[in-house]
């Protein structure tokens, strides 16, 4: 069966619709349109990668931010290395050093994989949160990487928002097809096999530290080109890109939509921008307090988030929403 | 010797405690084996040790002549080991269908490991055989208990295993329940040709369905033979303590 053909079905029609919608936002020509859709598109992408992991496999990746900031780093140490080799700005766009941005994330997960994916349960969370806690440190430390300062990319390049839309666009619907792709092969049931029970999924054949492995490894690839195209966009980078803000964010995004489906983190990025702008118009200072308290009502009343609540309450749904 | 299953001096220590203590049994292709013993006993470590998710700590074991102590669970599972468990465990927000599915897509070399559109088919097949056919879209989570046993037997079938371990497969089934799962366990041998290992505590049923009794005590294997003259055995017997062993 060809992707083609395993894509004819709503949820993925719906989707591919949605993304070629979006596609027009920057034709309207207007700046905080295109800046509000591009921190929706950055949380999505985001989402899609913790929801991977999180809703895939079971693990709770907590300090999933890392690759992020990776990605940011390794973007902004290319454009700054190469820009002060030619002693000028760049005379290709910097965006084509994205998928390099996913890659070095990706290469850390895989570093980091075997050790962290044997601790199960809430202290991979902790570990993980350490691990982002360590490379923010050392990020923080390293005159190389430009320390406290951070590393300004503005010399080397301009600054130019509507081409890191259309790459956080592309890696938005990339992630979703990823996502949509391997819940139907063998990874994805080897995955939700682990989720439900590791211990009896080993017993059944399947090789559980390989499948969490690559699953952390395709995941942190998103999150790491997500963090190169932030990067750029804000022509920044600094150790703040480790900050624990959007880790939360990505996780409230992940809970509102439902976890481990494939339209989850794009109905969550926007349910979560819906909010956040209820609330911050209220409550500037305060409104990072509430999402805590929306993630408890989450976790206590709707598990499943809005994708996961449709799918239980309205049957006939269940084989439309995926 | 064609055993399909060679233990040899197995032996399993926990800190102080030898849960099993030089274990040595030959399982022939297509023999029904009953393991019984007081609780305690080390049934479910045997089956934990044949199945990998425990290593002896002395001894060997062969499956179709190969060593298998020292591989990991999922490579043991891979060579056609597959196994219920004594409080039952199918993967609950999974449904029916998609268990069975997990067991055919990591099958076993030959008709298992098949790609996931394959492994539908496969499954439901399955399911008409165990008499699961209309809870294919069920959760697994919401079967009751003699459902969910069948559920585990149908995920480990659908894989193509050639032992089949069963952990108290009939425990806590109402008596129609019973005598269903025990039509089931004799047509998997007769039409399926699978060699099953069988842990039970229903002393009449398991008497009746295996060719040859074998009797763990602290550990120790202190019987083997045909279900008339362990029945018979003195030192069975005493283990049970006035169990009644028809």
């Amino acid at each position: 069966m060809t992707l083609l053909a395993l894509c004819a079905r709503p949820t993925p029609i719906a989707l591919l619709l949605a993304f070629a919608v979006m596609a027009l936002i920057p034709l309207a020509r207007n700046p905080e349109l295109n800046g509000y859709f591009l921190t929706l598109l950055d949380l999505m992408l985001l989402t899609y990668s913790l929801n991977m992991v999180v809703g895939f496999s079971g693990y709770l990746s907590f300090g999933h931010i890392v690759f992020w900031g990776l990605g940011g780093y390794t973007a902004g140490m290319l454009v700054t290395t190469i820009g002060r080799a030619i002693a000028g700005e760049l005379t290709f766009s910097p965006y084509l050093l994205v998928p390099l941005g996913g890659l070095v994330a990706s290469a850390f997960a895989a570093v980091i994989a075997y050790p962290i994916l044997r601790i199960r349960g809430a202290y991979f969370a902790i570990a993980t949160f350490s691990v982002n806690l360590a490379v923010q440190t050392i990020f923080f430390n390293v005159p190389v990487f430009g320390g406290a300062e951070g590393l300004p990319l503005k010399r080397f390049m301009s600054y130019q928002i509507v081409p890191a839309f259309y790459w956080l666009l592309a890696f938005g619907l990339l992630a979703f097809l990823s996502s949509y792709l391997i819940l139907r092969i063998k990874l994805g049931y080897g995955l939700l096999a682990i989720l439900n029970d590791e211990d009896v999924a080993q017993t059944m054949g399947v090789n559980t530290t390989l499948y969490k492995i690559l699953i952390y490894i395709i995941a942190a690839f998103f999150a790491g080109a997500g963090g190169a195209v932030w990067a750029l966009a804000q022509v920044f980078v600094d150790p703040e890109n480790f900050g624990i803000t959007r880790s939360i964010e990505m996780f409230v995004a992940m809970l509102l939509g439902g976890v481990g489906t494939t339209l989850g983190p794009f109905i969550g990025a926007f349910i979560y921008f819906a909010i956040k702008d209820l609330l911050i118009i209220r409550f500037p200072h305060l409104h990072l307090v509430f999402f805590g308290g929306i993630i408890m009502i989450i976790v206590l009343f709707v598990p499943g988030g809005l994708v996961g609540a449709l799918r239980q309450h309205v049957p006939g749904l269940r084989r439309i929403l995926e | 010797m064609g055993a399909i299953l060679e233990l040899q001096g197995v032996t399993k220590r926990f800190g102080g405690l030898t849960a099993v203590r030089d274990v040595s049994l030959a399982v022939a292709p297509r023999e029904i084996v009953g393991l019984i013993g007081p609780n305690g006993a080390g049934k479910t470590t045997l089956f934990n040790l044949i199945t990998g998710v425990y290593r002896p700590d002395d001894g060997r074991i062969r499956f179709n002549g190969e060593r298998t102590d020292g591989l990991s669970a999922y490579q043991i599972a891979r060579r056609g080991i597959r196994r219920t468990y004594q409080v039952v465990r199918p993967f609950p927000e999974m449904t029916v269908l998609e268990n069975l599915m997990v067991g055919a897509i990591f099958g076993t070399p030959g008709q298992g490991r098949l790609l996931p559109v394959e492994a539908a088919a496969q499954a439901r097949r399955t399911l008409e055989f165990l008499g699961l056919g209309g809870r294919a879209e069920t959760l697994s989570k919401h079967l009751n208990l003699g459902e969910k046993k069948r559920l585990e037997l149908g995920r480990a079938l659908t894989a193509d295993p050639a032992l089949l371990l069963l952990d108290e497969a009939l425990a806590g089934l109402t008596p129609s329940e019973i005598d269903h799962a025990v039509d089931l366990i004799s047509r998997i041998r007769r039409e399926l040709g699978k060699t099953l290992i069988i842990v039970e505590h229903v002393m009449r049923t398991i008497m009746k369905i295996s060719d040859r009794i074998v009797v763990l005590h602290h550990g120790e294997k202190i019987a083997d033979g045909p279900p008339d003259v362990i029945a018979r055995d003195p030192q069975v017997v005493e283990a049970y303590l006035g169990e009644a062993m028809l």
